[in-house]
């Protein structure tokens, strides 16, 4: 172990680590301690299982159509506001307000209410994930903007550039970092909303499906659509992340902007 | 800056170079203080702009709330504001009311003082060694990723819809932004401040009790505060998803038969406990980490 | 007395390559002396230094105090640092003592042995104070006061006035001096200066870079006390002199790696 880099080393703790936690699970579920903990190979062969059937499949499908249709739409307006918000006062002075108030307040508890305007359908998990993902948006891009360096604004105006060229050629670069964590935040939260708007109809996508398996005690399948939905949001934030640094070689990963209750 | 003149000398103890002041500087208007009446003018005025612009939008969002829910025809989807607040305004004055809080809010407390315990404790433990950080990475990072919803299932098959399985949830919620952010305060410690307390030869206990807690503590209140917005937001998952008692039972009530007046109210009572509980824990934080904020206003 | 006898230090470069950052130093530091390292940037004279405080092992060689060999910091030893390292969430008195307290004492029995080490360096006026109020000058005299308040034999000082003004560091040499010839401790003083090295030691080492290692070692006659025109006297010219030619022939070589 001397020999190795400080990474590998972690890396190999890491995996140590997983695979004991693994034992540790597997002993638990073969001792029958709770019908909650099944042995990881039972959860493992259920895994085979459910990933490709139908049911899964159709649900899955479900839930990634809302996201489909709620999320780029609620990421292009967010970005627009976003950017009005950053660059004009008078803008930010009349909607920060509302923007930060949305984004300190705990938004599972707007469900409810959600549910009771737009019905017990499609209409209000759509609403969740916007609710959820828009203002993000606003707040990330908006911060971007203001990264803006106004010494930089200043020379493209000397050299003559109108307010649309500095809004396309200045502030819009300088505000893409930011701009990025926040579709990246919003990505995963988007998850979020999507599962939980589900979990509270309870009857159709992957939320819907967790309610379901969870309520028949079918323990072993709940897992495996439990590891599915983890593993899914990883892999979307590791791909927004990747073309995040594709989009903007130049850049050092800058702090990104999270509201006060996470995973709202 | 007019000429200086100066006798030199050679180098040596003796002599002395006197300098000749032949300019004498005027003192500078640095303050910034306005120092004309008319710019005082100007700098009162662009200081409530602002705020009657927030005032307004604000007065603005209520209004067009209230007009739309009067020009509803029917008071079973959307509500006036006025009506909420009504509603509200009945209810706690209502032991029903307060009774399903109390049977919200006990879940709530053990779940999340039991996340602060846990969160700052494994939060240490990450921060300060980097063998435990690395064997608890693939957990840590999958329950981050993961929406903590997905898991109350599993809860109530482990505990039932009681107040554990509820405070459980609650725990699930918050421990993991307490751990990451804890365990960044201690990470981020500055090494200057180790390095200097192993110079006194301190024992690791002392070391760590005396410069790395106490260094670490500012980093720690983030992620208390960031916690608990966390718990409180797995406080009303519990109410929604588990709804046989407390305030989702309220609001599933309420739903079922429409009365949305009271529906909003219950989600604004809600609403209005978390914004309180994330002022409390964003003044307690302030306070705790006064001499950071105050170095960074030098800096 | 202090016996640095081979000391060499080998760090590991990110490429599986070393770097010998020391090499086969040796030298001793006798009793109650003022004694000053300087080099060239890169040069490992703060890493030897760290080496004397116990906060760095030698890959080579030894380090011996009164025949006692060096395993780890100890109570005979006490560090004074470049960026003065104090604990921003503590005030003046309490930071004085901060170094009993990490050896056991109790706050309020460290603050209370700390006082007249605060009065030493004249700051007790302060004493409620926080670090970020104060000065530069200020706050290094702190540190000095907390290094002293432990009663150490020996005074490790890594270029303590390194972050201050021409004329902050001026003054702190002074205090330095005089406070010095009223403590009478064995001093190790780490310095980029060839002024400050002259103007306060017995003598100087003058290290040479890549690898690091002994050039040679100067005495340092001026007549102590130092005296308010020691500096412009033409000793202390011809050795600044000297000192200056020594280093700038060492700074020939600007690409290889520095180890710090």
């Amino acid at each position: 172990m001397r020999g190795m880099s400080a990474k590998n080393r972690s890396r190999l703790l890491s995996i140590v680590g997983l695979v004991a936690g693994l034992a540790i699970w597997e002993l638990i579920g073969r001792l029958e301690l709770s019908p909650a903990f099944p042995p990881v190979t039972a959860v493992l062969a259920a895994i085979g299982e459910v990933w490709t059937s139908p049911r899964f499949l159709d649900a899955f499908r479900e839930s990634m159509i809302s996201i489909a249709i709620a999320l780029p739409p609620s990421i292009v307006f967010g970005i627009g506001i976003g950017l009005l918000l950053g660059r004009y006062r008078p803008v930010e002075w009349a909607l920060d307000p509302l923007v930060n108030t949305f984004l300190s307040l705990p938004l599972v508890a707007l469900i409810p209410v959600l549910f009771l305007i737009f019905g017990l359908g499609r209409g209000s998990i759509l609403a969740t994930i916007v609710i959820y993902t828009f203002f993000i948006v606003v707040v990330n891009t908006a911060a971007g903007v203001r990264t803006t360096d106004p010494l930089i604004v200043e020379m493209a105006t000397s050299f003559g550039a109108g307010e649309r060229q500095v809004l396309r050629r200045v502030v819009l670069p300088s505000a893409l970092p930011l701009m990025f964590a926040g579709v990246r935040i919003a990505t995963g939260r988007a998850i979020r909303a999507v599962i939980i708007a589900e979990q509270v109809i309870g009857l159709i996508g992957l939320g819907g499906l967790v309610q379901r398996l969870g309520g028949a005690f079918a323990v072993e399948q709940l897992y495996a659509v439990i590891l599915f939905i983890g593993f899914f949001g990883l892999v979307s934030m590791e791909a927004v992340s990747t073309v995040e640094r594709r989009a903007l070689p130049w850049v050092a990963a800058p702090e990104d902007i999270e509201p006060a209750f996470q995973g709202a | 800056m007019g000429r200086h003149r100066g006798r030199t000398h050679e180098a040596s103890n003796s002599g002395v170079w006197e300098p000749v002041v032949t300019h004498q500087g005027e003192p500078s208007i640095a303050s910034g203080e306005p120092y004309t009446a008319e710019a005082e003018r100007t700098m009162t005025a662009n200081r409530w702009i602002p705020w009657a612009f927030r005032i307004g939008s604000v007065g603005v969002v209520l209004l067009i709330w209230e007009l739309y829910g009067r020009a509803q025809e029917t008071t079973l989807f959307f509500v006036p504001v006025s009506s909420v607040i009504a509603a509200l305004w009945e209810q706690v004055q209502t032991a029903e009311f307060w009774d399903a809080f109390r049977q919200t809010f006990i879940p709530f407390v053990w779940g999340w003082t039991l996340s602060l315990a846990v969160g700052i404790v494994a939060g240490l433990l990450i921060g300060r060694f980097s063998t435990f950080d690395a064997l608890t990475k693939p957990y840590v990072t999958f329950l981050n990723a993961l929406p903590v919803s997905t898991l109350v299932p599993i809860a109530v098959i482990l505990f039932g819809i009681g107040y554990a399985s509820r405070i459980l949830v609650v725990f699930l919620f918050g421990v993991v932004e307490v751990t990451l952010n804890t365990a960044a305060g201690v990470r981020y410690v500055n090494k200057d401040l180790v390095e200097m307390g192993e110079s006194f030869n301190a024992s690791e206990t002392r070391l760590f009790r005396k410069v790395i807690l106490p260094a670490s503590l500012p980093g720690i209140m983030a992620g208390v505060r960031i916690g608990t917005g966390r718990a409180v937001v797995g406080m009303v998952v519990v109410e929604i998803l588990l709804v046989a008692v407390g305030m989702g039972r309220l609001i599933l009530r309420y739903r079922g038969r429409f009365q949305s007046a009271d529906l909003f109210a219950v989600v604004l009572a809600l609403i209005i406990f978390g914004i309180l509980l994330q002022v409390l824990a964003r003044q307690v934080e302030r306070r705790v980490s006064k001499w950071k904020y105050e170095m960074e206003q030098i800096a | 007395m202090i016996e640095i006898e081979g000391i060499g230090r080998r760090f590991n470069t990110r490429d599986g390559g070393s770097f010998e950052a020391l090499k086969d130093v040796s030298f001793s530091v006798n009793d109650k002396e003022f004694f000053s390292i300087i080099g060239p940037s890169g040069c490992g004279k703060t890493t030897l230094l760290k080496m004397v405080a116990g906060l760095v092992k030698p890959t080579a060689g030894r380090i011996d105090i009164d025949g006692r060999t060096v395993i780890g910091p100890g109570d005979d030893r006490a560090m004074v640092f470049q960026q003065f390292v104090l604990l921003p969430w503590a005030d003046i008195l309490t930071n004085v003592g901060f170094g009993l307290e990490l050896r056991g004492m109790s706050r309020k029995e460290s603050r209370d042995a700390a006082r007249p080490h605060l009065e030493q360096v004249g700051l007790t006026r302060f004493s409620e104070h926080y670090p970020h109020e104060l000065s530069g000058g200020m706050q290094q005299r702190v540190g000095l006061a907390r290094a002293l308040a432990v009663g150490p034999d020996i005074l490790l000082m890594d270029e303590p006035f390194g972050a201050l003004d021409a004329q902050t560091r001026q003054l702190m040499q002074e205090d330095l001096m005089r406070l010095w010839e009223v403590e009478q401790k064995t001093v190790i003083f780490v310095t980029h200066s060839m002024d400050e090295a002259a103007y306060l030691s017995d003598r100087v080492l003058v290290m040479d870079t890549h690898p690091g290692r002994v050039r040679e070692i100067l005495d340092v006659p001026l007549p102590r006390p130092r005296e308010e025109g020691v500096r412009r006297s033409p000793v202390f010219n011809e050795l600044t002199s000297h000192m200056w030619r020594e280093l700038r022939g060492m700074m020939g070589d600007p690409t290889a790696p520095a180890p710090e």
